[in-house]
């Protein structure tokens, strides 16, 4: 080993020649990260406008039916916002941290841990909400596909197992419209948004012990910055979710 | 790696509360808008334009792109650039099918899925007294509904 | 280089010994070679599945069942797609290469670096599960319906197929920030190696098109389990909806398999004909073109899928598009070539190999592309070869020339020429006996993926089937040649084919953190004209 990286803080992996080189390739690899999750998401959301295309009037009818709760998304709205800024915040604290340890640094430290435990405590909160809507959904067996078993809106399942279409009141089938199309979406896009922030929750509690050890100063605190980022990116995503499946009629 | 620069830019209180506070009022926005009864259409493509709005905060501040690198920047507005072809490409693929020769669907594919069980007897089509359309019922004949699936074979009932 | 650098050192290979030595290693060029080592073993087995498939084609009359058969394709198309093809080149040449190439000591993250290898373990692991439970015979494409509602292990191949994707993308991620961040002084981005801007282009589609793909396998387990209804045509969706998915990373990513291919080319046909590239710039352009446009085609594999005639029209007239940017590849290839001191040797063999075949892989993929001509040879033999000879015969081929090009710096040790020499060639008579017949079959009409067949297409089929022997053949003795080498060859000098991009700078094989001092970059990587390489060399 050369000797140049005798003097290097711990937390300076000896390939990078500068601290900055380091935090800007973290950076970038983040970044790089949440364009893939940018792609991810898009499968999803692309099935929903080709299934909203099709189907567009059942979209407008669960609207109408009133089937998801318009009350409880926008209280999760609130709740993932309100996280978004604790993480803003809690970034912003990890920046005020001093190299050198003196009060100062203490005193940042310990903010940072708070809001990053606010953080995650409005994660569980959106997820002890979800977790009530989607009970709600088992129980009236407005469920994907085919385990949809809602019986004020039930849908035509031939003996071969196709399910043709919605059953109107006067006994016939209706070919356009496909409630068990519109739960199997909102499944699946909420509930791969669920399992980012099950996810988020805890990465942000592994950064909160992290901080409680000791580590994160305003040189070094790329981990801090990402997953902030990732967090952001939830919320980004959730503010798509949330019209697209409650508001729009 | 010749310049150094990285102090981290520290973002003001009041500019994360103003974002905060923005964010919360469009939330409240596209709420009130949606009980409104717009038609979908508009609807949509208000909500959407909100929604924008408040990602485009969310990455601008939040996530301090207004103080990042061009280079990720460029790598975010490229992954909304494939998604967008993705969305864009797909979706005029399905307003633009049938357009040259006609062809068998989904749609078609479930009437065909429709007059089997037509034939099999689990649902009954008559035909309406509208020309060119069809009655069906599926629960044996005592109600009946319009032109929701065109059978090719309902001769025998 | 300081004097005491070159001799009786430890290097990257005996520093330390013991299989958890290697397993837990986070040096990219123990992954390099572990991944080689892995992905090599997996073409053996796709390889085998290959054979079985040409076996059953010997003759007209069934030998294999139908359904046997349908697993033998399957499993031969999978495993060589997404356990072989998409890492070959990166994760194994890449992985070693690139902090060499850049004059770093690692990669950005060698964590991470070792976590995509053990992903790709895993998924691997599930892929042999599949094999183990009987297979599976949906074809590689796994197509709707039948793969959502029929067909035999599904599950464990899509989570397979899913796993892997992971690996993909954290690999390409470590290589877009270690291509970013981690260059030596003084390399700008026009003196940066041609292999480097193909792995460049190559891990931005890896992070921007492999999750499309993860996104769809997880749709389709879904939709397996639950019925979800977005595929199945039977609740409501539309497989062709599905091919869209597939096709959105299935088209792109046959350029994160044939992008490194181009760019070890790019570096073999300079070094060993003793010239400066002709046209770096039009080169690297058109490597991240391809990469843009890749992404703008998918549609031509859906041309008689049910999609609208409009958008295949679109699709058709994007994909000649592509055309442009690989024919510039070529053409400067060759460029290269003319009036050159060429060296006629393995290296030399194989890269003249890629260029013929990568050649007729190109052009043939034009009737393919165009709507009319694809309705007749759609899912013919013609396409079964068109894309062996670009993904199969390019991407090995230049693996091979590769592995042949850098084995003196991955293991220090000189191959046989003497044997290397024939060898190519035959190689290369047996690959083109085994496809060329195919092209001719396909566009009388012999379908793909059928376990019989007419008797007027037995002669080109029989003709198919001993090229695929004979071929498979050579492959042992490239084998054989490579390992003989490491018993019986002689030890490497640091700089046996007179490079001048940095991997040739440092000890061969290279110590363990790849360079003693920083590696300042002064000339560019293909400068031969303009310096003569062997004062260069002395005067350090």
């Amino acid at each position: 080993m050369s000797s140049e990286n005798a003097d290097q803080k711990p937390y300076h992996a000896f390939f990078f020649h500068t601290m900055d080189q380091q935090n800007s390739s973290h950076k970038l690899g983040m970044w790089a990260f949440l364009a893939q999750e940018l792609l991810f998401f898009s499968g999803l959301f692309m099935a929903y406008i080709v299934m909203r295309y099709w189907y567009a009037d059942t979209f407008t009818e669960v609207q109408e039916r009133n089937l998801l709760s318009i009350p409880m998304g926008f209280v999760n709205t609130l709740v993932l916002l309100t996280s978004s800024l604790t993480m803003a915040l809690a970034v912003r604290e990890a920046q005020l941290i001093p190299v050198v340890e003196n009060e100062e640094s203490k005193k940042h430290r310990a903010k940072l841990i708070k809001l990053l435990l606010w953080t995650a405590g409005l994660a569980c909160v959106f997820l002890v909400i979800k977790y009530f809507e989607y009970s709600h959904k088992i129980h009236v067996g407005t469920l994907p596909g085919t385990f949809y078993s809602f019986a004020e809106w039930p849908v035509f399942t031939g003996s071969d197992g196709t399910i043709l279409g919605a059953i109107r009141p006067n006994g016939t089938i209706d070919v356009n419209s496909a409630p068990h199309i519109f739960f199997s979406l909102y499944f699946v896009i909420t509930g791969t948004h669920g399992l980012h922030v099950v996810i988020g929750v805890g990465v942000i509690l592994w950064l909160a012990l992290r901080a409680k050890r000791g580590e994160f100063n305003s040189e070094y605190h790329a981990a801090v910055e990402n997953v902030g980022l990732y967090w952001h990116l939830v919320d980004l995503i959730w503010i798509f979710v949330f019209p697209l499946m409650y508001l729009v009629a | 790696m010749g310049h150094s620069h990285n102090e981290p830019h520290i973002t003001p209180l009041v500019v994360y509360f103003s974002v905060f506070g923005t964010l919360i009022l469009m939330t409240f926005v596209t709420v009130a808008v949606s009980y409104l009864g717009l038609p979908p259409t508009i609807s949509i493509i208000v909500a959407m334009v909100v929604a924008t709005f408040k990602a485009t905060l969310v990455a601008t501040w939040f996530m301090h792109l207004i103080h990042d690198t061009k280079l990720n920047i460029a790598l975010f507005l490229a992954a909304l650039w494939f998604m967008s072809i993705f969305f864009v490409f797909t979706t005029f693929d399905m307003s633009s099918r049938g357009n040259v020769m006609k062809m068998s669907d989904t749609f078609g594919f479930r009437q065909n899925m429709a007059e089997a069980h037509v034939r099999a007897g689990t649902v009954l089509v008559r035909k309406s007294e509208t020309p060119h359309t069809y009655d069906v019922s599926i629960d044996g004949g005592t109600t009946w509904a319009s032109g929701l699936v065109e059978p090719e074979h309902s001769s025998s009932h | 280089m300081n004097a005491d650098a070159t001799h009786d050192e430890s290097n990257y290979l005996n520093a330390t010994s013991g299989f958890k030595s290697w397993f837990w290693s986070v040096d990219h060029k123990r992954l390099g070679i572990m991944y080689l080592a892995t992905i090599l073993s997996f073409f053996l087995i796709g390889g085998s599945f290959a054979m079985l498939v040409r076996y059953e084609l010997l003759d007209a009359a069934p030998t294999l069942s139908a359904s046997n058969y349908n697993k033998a394709f399957t499993l031969h198309g999978a495993i060589m797609v997404f356990l072989v093809l998409v890492p070959a080149i990166p994760a194994s040449l890449g992985n070693f290469l690139i902090p060499l190439m850049l004059g770093a000591k690692d990669v950005a993250f060698p964590k991470l670096n070792r976590l995509s290898f053990h992903i790709y373990l895993f998924g691997a692991f599930f892929f042999v599960t599949t094999l183990v439970l009987g297979g599976v015979d949906t074809g590689w494409t796994f197509y709707t319906p039948y793969s959502s509602k029929y067909g035999t292990n599904v599950i464990t191949a899509l989570s397979g197929a899913f796993i892997l994707g992971f690996s993909s993308i954290l690999t390409g991620l470590n290589f877009v920030v270690t291509i970013h961040k981690m260059r030596a002084p003084g390399m700008t981005w026009t003196k940066l190696p041609l292999f480097l801007w193909a792995m460049y282009a190559t891990s931005l589609i890896q992070i921007l098109a492999t999750p499309v793909i993860a996104v769809t396998l997880v749709l389709l387990m879904v939709e397996r389990f639950l019925g979800i209804g977005i595929f199945d045509p039977a609740l409501g969706g539309d497989p062709v909806l599905f091919q869209h998915f597939f096709w959105f990373y299935s088209h792109p990513v046959v350029y994160v398999m044939i992008l490194p291919a181009f760019g070890v080319i790019s570096e073999t046909v300079t070094i060993h004909s003793r010239k400066h590239i002709f046209g770096y710039t039009a080169i690297a352009a058109s490597t991240l073109s391809i990469a843009a446009v890749g992404f703008l085609v998918w549609g031509h594999h859906m041309f008689l899928s049910g999609q609208s005639e409009t958008m295949g029209a679109i699709f058709s007239f994007i994909t000649f598009g592509v055309a442009v940017p690989t024919a510039i590849k070529v053409c400067s290839w060759i460029a290269t070539l003319y009036k050159g001191k060429i060296r006629w040797n393995t290296v030399m063999m194989y890269t003249l190999g890629f260029l013929w075949i990568f050649t007729i892989g190109g052009l043939t993929g034009l009737p393919l592309a165009t709507l009319s001509t694809d309705v007749h040879l759609h899912d013919t033999y013609f396409v079964v070869a068109h894309f062996h000879y670009t993904m199969m015969g390019g991407v090995l081929f230049a693996l091979i020339t590769g592995m042949y090009h850098w084995w003196p710096k991955m293991t220090g040790r000189m191959f046989s020429e003497k044997a290397g020499v024939p060898i190519a060639i035959f190689a290369f008579v047996a690959y083109n006996l085994t496809f060329i017949p195919q092209f001719i079959a396909g566009h009388r009409g012999m379908p793909r993926r059928y376990h019989e067949y007419l008797p007027q297409f037995e002669e080109m089929m029989q003709l198919s089937s001993i090229g695929s022997f004979l071929f498979g053949l050579s492959l042992f003795c490239v084998l054989f040649n490579l390992i003989h080498s490491l018993v019986k060859g002689e030890k490497a000098p640091a700089n046996p084919w007179d490079g001048l991009s940095l991997e040739w700078e440092t000890a061969t094989p290279p110590i363990e953190h790849n360079f003693h001092d920083q590696p300042i970059c002064t000339v560019g990587p293909y400068e031969f004209d303009d310096i003569d390489v062997k004062d260069r060399v002395a005067a350090k």
